[in-house]
C-alpha cells in the first residue's frame, strides 16, 4: 500500500467523514473542515486521485476509491480509538482528546489500536460525538480467540487463571477493584457463580470474594 | 477557607467527658455527614484536643476484628460485626488505663484510604481531621498481604502507627508464625500480636500506643522511578504551601485520590497533577493510583516472604476445600433451613419467655398500679397508671421475649461470618428487584422490628436503594408484632394453614413491591464485592454485649414513644374520643373488609402499639375466644391488614429521621393502600370460597 502523509490522511479522513452520508464531498466542504483554501483543496484531490485513493470530478466532489476508503477508515478508526481512551481512561477534556487524537492517528501503530481496542473492550462508540468507530479489518472473534486474555466472566467455574490486568472507565470502580487485591499477575480462582445470575465467587489467594458481574466483566485474565 | 453549606461539615454532637463511677462510658455513635461533591480539604484541624487525654483511632478491614478490640479496650462497647457497614459511624467510647484517660474510636472497616465508598471517606476523613494521638493498624494476621496495604498508607500519611496482629490464635492453628520483630523493625513502628476475642496482648497494645515516640517510621515502600519522580515534584509543592500534611503523604494522596485533596494545594498544582497522570497513563498503560496500590502490593508480598513462616505449606488454590455455605446446591437449603430455625427458636423461646415475664409481671404489678391509679384518681389516674402499665407490659411481652431474642440469633449469625453468604447467595434474586445484595440484611432484621431495620439502610450505597428496601420493610416484612399477631390471631384461632398463607402473600409481596418499585424508580443498583470471612464459632460474651447494647439503642428510640402511644390510647380509650369515627368508617370496616364496624378501633391503635391489637381485639369484643365473634376470613383479613399496613410509631419517627417527612409520609399512605386493598380481595375471596 501506499504510503501517505499526515497531511494526505487528513484529506482521506475528512472526505470519509463527509462522504459517510452517501454523497461525495464538495470541495468548499473539505475547505472548510481543513482549514484551507478550495485551489489548494483542488491540488491535493488531484494529486491522490492521480494516487488512486479517490475518484475526483470538479464541480462535482470527490469520493473515495476502495484503497482510499480503507486508508480513511483504517486512520479514523485509529483516531476514535485513542480520542475514546483519552476520554474514558485518562478522563482528558473532549478538545484535549481531540487534539492528540489528531496527532496520533498518523502513528499509532496497528499493534498499539488492536491492544487499546482489546483493552477498552472493542468499543463501538466514540466518546466524542458520539461517531461510531469503524470496524477493525480484523475479525473481533479472531482477535479474541488468539489472545489468551479474557474477562473473568467467560472463565469457567473451578478453573485457576492469572489476572492480566483490571480495566474499568470507572476510576472508583477501578481502585475498589485494586484495593480488594485484584492485581495483575495475581492467581486467581473462580468457585463457582452465585445463582439468578448473581455474583462471582472468586479465591484470591489470601480470601474468597464475591464480586457482581459488572465488576467480574473489568477483571481480565489468562488462563494458567 | 470557604467551608459553609454544601460542604458536608463534620459536627459532633456535645459530648460529656466521661464522668461516673466507672469512667468507662460510650457515647451515642457519632455520625459524620459526609461531603457531598467538593473536595475536603485535610487542612482543617480541629483543636478539640482536652488535655490529659490520649486519643486512639482503630483502622483497618471490616473483618480483622477491630471492633471486638475496641470492645476489650473500652469495656462495654461497640457491635463487633463481620458484613461491612452495619451502619457507617465512627464509634466512640473512653476508657482508664493505668491512670492514662483514653478516648478510642473504632473507624469504618476499610481496605484502604483513598477509596470513594462511604466507609473509606469517612474513615480518611476522621483521621484527618481528628488526628487522633496514636492510629492502630488492626490487621488480621492470617491475611498479612492484603491488610499491609492500609498499614503503608497510614505510615506514609504520617501518623503514629501501632500495628495489632490480631487473630494470632487462628495464625498458630494453621501452624503459622510472624516474626512480629523483624516485622516490627521493617516497618518502623511497634507491632503487638493480639487476640481480640480473649483481650490478649490489650495491656501492650495500649502502652505501646502511649509510650513516647522517640522517632518517626522511616519505613518508606519504595515505588518505580517514574512514580518516585512525581512524588518528589508533587511533595516539593506541598511543602511550600505549608500545608499541616507530611508531604509524601500529600503528594500519594493527590495521586490517589485527587478529588478529595486540600483546594489550596489544588489550587496550586492541580493543573500539572492533571498532566502528570496523563503522562503516566500514556507510558505505562495504567492509571497512576492502580499503579501505586499495585507496588504497596508487591511490597507487602515481599515482607510477608520475610517475615511469615509456615510448617505447613498453604494449600494450592484449587484444593481449597469447597465452602458448602456458598454452593447453591447446598447453600440454599441451608439457608432456608437457617430461616426456618430462626423463626422457630424466635417462637418457641420467644414465646415460653413473653408468657413467664407477663404472667409474673401482672402478679407483681398489678396491685401497685391499681393504687397509683387510684391515689391520683379519675381519668387522669386512670390515663396516667394504665399507660405506663402497658408500656412496660409491652417490654415483657414483645421486646424481651421476641426482640432480643432476635438479637442475639442475630448476633450469632454476624460472628460466625455467615451473612456475607447470605447477601452473596440472594444478589441475584435482589438485582432482579433493582437491589443490591446487601438490602436483605435490613429485610432480615425488620423481622425482628422494623426501627433497627430503617436504621440498618444506612449501609446501603444510594438513596433509591436505601429508600426501596425500607418501603419492603415496612410494607412486606412482619416485624415481631406482626409476626405475634398473625400467629396470635390467625394462628391460634383459625388454623396453620391461614396463617401459613399469610406469610406466602409477604413473601410475594417483598417480590412485587420491589419489581413495582424498581419500575418506577428504574437504576442499576451498586455492583457486590463482599468479602468472604472465615466461618467461626461466635463467641457468646460478644454476641451477648452487642445485644445489650442494641438493646439499649432500642430503648432509647422506642421506649419513650411506647409510653407516649400507650398513654394517648389509654386517654383516647377512656374519653371515649374515638366512638364517633366508627360510624363513618364503617362502609370501609365493614362494607369492604367485612369486618365488624367497632374494629376500626383497633386498626387506629396498630399505630400506635402494633402488638396491641391482640388485647385490643379481646377488649372491643368482649371475649379472647375470638373465633366465636369472628370467622376464620374476618381473622385473616384483619391480621393481614394489620401485618401491611402503616409502620408503627417508632418506625415512623425513624424513618422520617432518615428520609424526610414527604418521602415517608408516601411510604406510609402506599402502606395503608396496599393493606386496605389486600384486606378487602381477601375478604371477598374468602367469603366465596368459604
Amino acid at each position: 500500500m501506499l504510503m501517505t502523509s499526515h497531511n494526505e490522511d487528513d484529506y482521506l479522513k475528512t472526505i470519509y467523514y463527509l462522504t459517510e452520508g452517501g454523497g461525495p464531498a464538495r470541495t468548499q466542504d473539505i475547505a472548510g473542515r481543513l482549514g484551507v483554501k478550495p485551489p489548494s483543496v483542488t491540488e491535493m484531490l488531484q494529486k491522490l486521485s492521480e494516487k488512486g485513493f479517490l475518484e475526483y470530478r470538479p464541480y462535482y466532489g470527490a469520493r473515495l476509491t476502495e484503497m482510499g476508503a480503507r486508508r480513511a477508515k483504517k486512520v479514523t478508526r485509529k483516531h476514535r480509538i485513542f480520542e475514546t481512551f483519552m476520554g474514558n481512561v485518562i478522563g482528558a477534556p473532549p478538545e484535549q482528546a481531540h487534539q492528540q487524537a489528531c496527532d496520533i492517528e498518523h502513528s499509532l501503530s496497528d499493534d498499539a489500536e488492536k491492544a487499546l481496542c482489546k483493552m477498552m473492550g472493542n468499543p463501538s462508540i466514540c466518546t466524542d460525538d458520539e461517531q461510531p468507530i469503524p470496524e477493525c479489518d480484523n475479525d473481533c472473534e479472531d482477535c479474541l480467540k488468539q489472545d489468551t486474555v479474557r474477562p473473568l466472566t467467560e472463565l469457567g467455574e473451578d478453573s485457576i487463571a492469572v489476572i492480566s490486568h483490571v480495566y474499568t472507565a470507572d476510576r472508583a470502580q477501578m481502585r475498589k477493584l485494586v484495593s480488594m487485591g485484584f492485581i495483575p499477575d495475581r492467581r486467581i480462582r473462580l468457585i463457582e457463580i452465585a445463582p439468578l445470575n448473581g455474583p462471582f465467587i472468586v479465591d484470591i489467594g489470601d480470601g474468597i470474594v464475591a464480586i457482581g458481574r459488572e465488576f467480574a466483566e473489568n477483571i481480565f485474565v489468562e488462563e494458567a | 477557607m470557604p467551608r459553609g453549606k454544601g460542604r458536608g461539615v463534620s459536627r459532633r454532637q456535645p459530648g460529656r467527658p466521661g464522668r461516673g463511677r466507672h469512667g468507662l462510658r460510650t457515647r451515642q455513635p457519632v455520625e459524620i455527614p459526609l461531603g457531598e461533591s467538593g473536595p475536603i480539604c485535610y487542612c482543617e484541624r480541629r483543636k478539640h484536643r482536652v488535655e490529659g487525654e490520649f486519643t486512639i483511632a482503630l483502622a483497618g478491614g471490616p473483618n480483622v476484628g477491630k471492633s471486638v478490640l475496641f470492645n476489650a479496650i473500652t469495656g462495654i462497647g461497640a457491635i463487633s460485626s463481620n458484613y461491612p457497614g452495619t451502619t457507617v459511624e465512627v464509634l466512640r467510647g473512653v476508657s482508664n488505663f493505668e491512670g492514662q484517660k483514653l478516648r478510642v474510636s473504632d473507624l469504618p472497616g476499610t481496605y484502604s484510604l483513598v477509596g470513594t465508598s462511604v466507609e473509606e471517606r469517612v474513615a480518611i476523613r476522621f483521621l484527618f481531621e481528628e488526628r487522633p494521638d496514636a492510629v492502630v493498624a488492626v490487621v488480621d494476621s492470617t491475611r498479612l498481604i492484603r491488610n499491609l496495604a492500609q498499614v503503608f498508607q497510614l505510615i506514609e500519611q504520617g501518623f503514629n502507627v501501632v500495628v495489632a496482629l490480631n487473630m494470632i490464635d487462628i495464625l498458630e492453628r494453621e501452624k503459622r508464625t510472624i516474626d512480629t520483630r523483624r516485622l516490627s523493625q521493617i516497618l518502623g513502628v511497634p507491632v503487638i500480636p493480639t487476640v481480640a476475642t480473649k483481650g490478649k496482648g490489650v495491656p501492650e497494645l495500649i502502652r505501646a500506643c502511649i509510650a513516647p515516640r522517640k522517632k518517626n517510621s522511616k519505613f518508606k515502600v519504595r515505588y518505580d522511578t517514574h512514580t518516585e519522580r512525581v512524588i518528589g515534584e508533587l511533595s516539593r509543592a506541598v511543602e511550600e504551601e505549608d500545608c499541616h500534611m507530611q508531604a509524601r503523604g500529600a503528594a500519594l494522596l493527590m495521586l490517589e485520590r485527587p478529588e478529595g485533596m486540600c483546594h489550596n494545594i489544588m489550587a496550586r498544582v492541580g493543573t500539572r497533577l492533571e498532566e502528570i497522570r496523563e503522562e503516566f497513563q500514556r507510558e505505562h498503560g495504567e492509571d497512576i493510583g492502580v499503579h501505586i496500590m499495585r507496588d504497596r502490593f508487591g511490597e507487602a508480598g515481599k515482607i510477608d516472604k520475610t517475615v511469615e513462616v509456615s510448617s505447613k505449606p498453604r494449600p494450592p488454590l484449587r484444593e481449597r476445600v469447597a465452602d458448602i455455605t456458598l454452593d447453591p446446591r447446598t447453600g440454599i437449603p441451608m439457608l432456608i433451613g437457617m430461616l426456618m430455625l430462626v423463626f422457630f427458636i424466635l417462637l418457641v423461646v420467644g414465646g415460653a419467655l413473653e408468657g413467664i415475664l407477663v404472667e409474673g409481671y401482672h402478679a407483681v404489678a398489678d396491685g401497685f398500679f391499681a393504687s397509683v391509679e387510684s391515689s391520683i384518681g379519675g381519668v387522669a389516674g386512670q390515663v396516667v397508671s394504665e399507660g405506663v402499665s402497658l408500656s412496660i407490659e409491652a417490654v415483657l411481652a414483645i421486646v424481651i421475649p421476641y426482640i432480643m431474642v432476635f438479637y442475639i440469633l442475630l448476633g450469632f449469625l454476624e460472628d460466625s461470618g455467615y451473612i456475607p453468604r447470605v447477601v452473596t447467595l440472594l444478589d441475584g434474586l435482589m438485582h432482579r428487584i433493582g437491589l443490591h445484595g446487601g438490602s436483605v440484611i435490613p429485610m432480615l432484621v425488620g423481622v425482628g422490628c422494623n426501627v433497627p431495620a430503617i436504621l440498618a439502610t444506612r449501609m446501603l450505597n444510594t438513596r433509591r436503594e436505601k429508600i426501596i428496601t425500607a418501603t419492603i420493610v415496612v410494607i412486606a416484612i412482619p416485624c415481631s408484632a406482626q409476626t405475634a399477631i398473625i400467629l396470635g390471631i390467625v394462628g391460634a384461632h383459625a388454623g396453620f394453614m391461614p396463617a401459613l398463607f399469610i406469610y406466602i402473600i409477604l413473601l410475594s409481596l417483598v417480590v412485587i413491591v420491589g419489581l413495582v418499585l424498581n419500575r418506577i424508580m428504574p437504576k442499576q443498583p451498586t455492583g457486590l464485592i463482599m468479602e468472604m470471612p472465615d466461618l467461626r464459632w461466635p463467641h457468646p460474651l460478644s454476641v451477648l454485649k452487642k445485644t445489650w447494647m442494641r438493646m439499649r439503642e432500642f430503648f432509647k428510640i422506642a421506649f419513650p414513644i411506647l409510653l407516649v402511644g400507650s398513654i394517648l390510647l389509654t386517654a383516647l380509650l377512656s374519653l371515649g374520643l374515638l366512638q364517633p369515627i366508627i360510624e363513618p368508617l364503617s362502609p370501609l370496616t365493614e362494607g369492604w373488609l367485612g369486618l365488624p364496624p367497632i374494629i376500626i378501633i383497633a386498626l387506629i391503635f396498630g399505630v400506635l402499639r402494633k402488638e396491641m391489637a391482640i388485647q385490643m381485639l379481646i377488649v372491643l369484643l368482649g371475649t379472647s375466644a375470638l373465633e366465636t365473634v369472628l370467622s376464620p376470613v374476618q381473622l385473616f383479613t384483619f391480621a393481614l391488614v394489620m401485618a401491611i399496613y402503616l409502620p408503627c410509631l417508632a418506625t415512623f419517627v425513624v424513618m422520617r429521621k432518615e428520609f424526610g417527612i414527604r418521602d415517608t409520609m408516601v411510604v406510609a399512605l402506599i402502606s395503608i393502600a396496599v393493606a386496605f386493598f389486600l384486606g378487602g380481595v381477601a375478604s371477598f375471596a374468602g367469603n366465596i370460597f368459604m
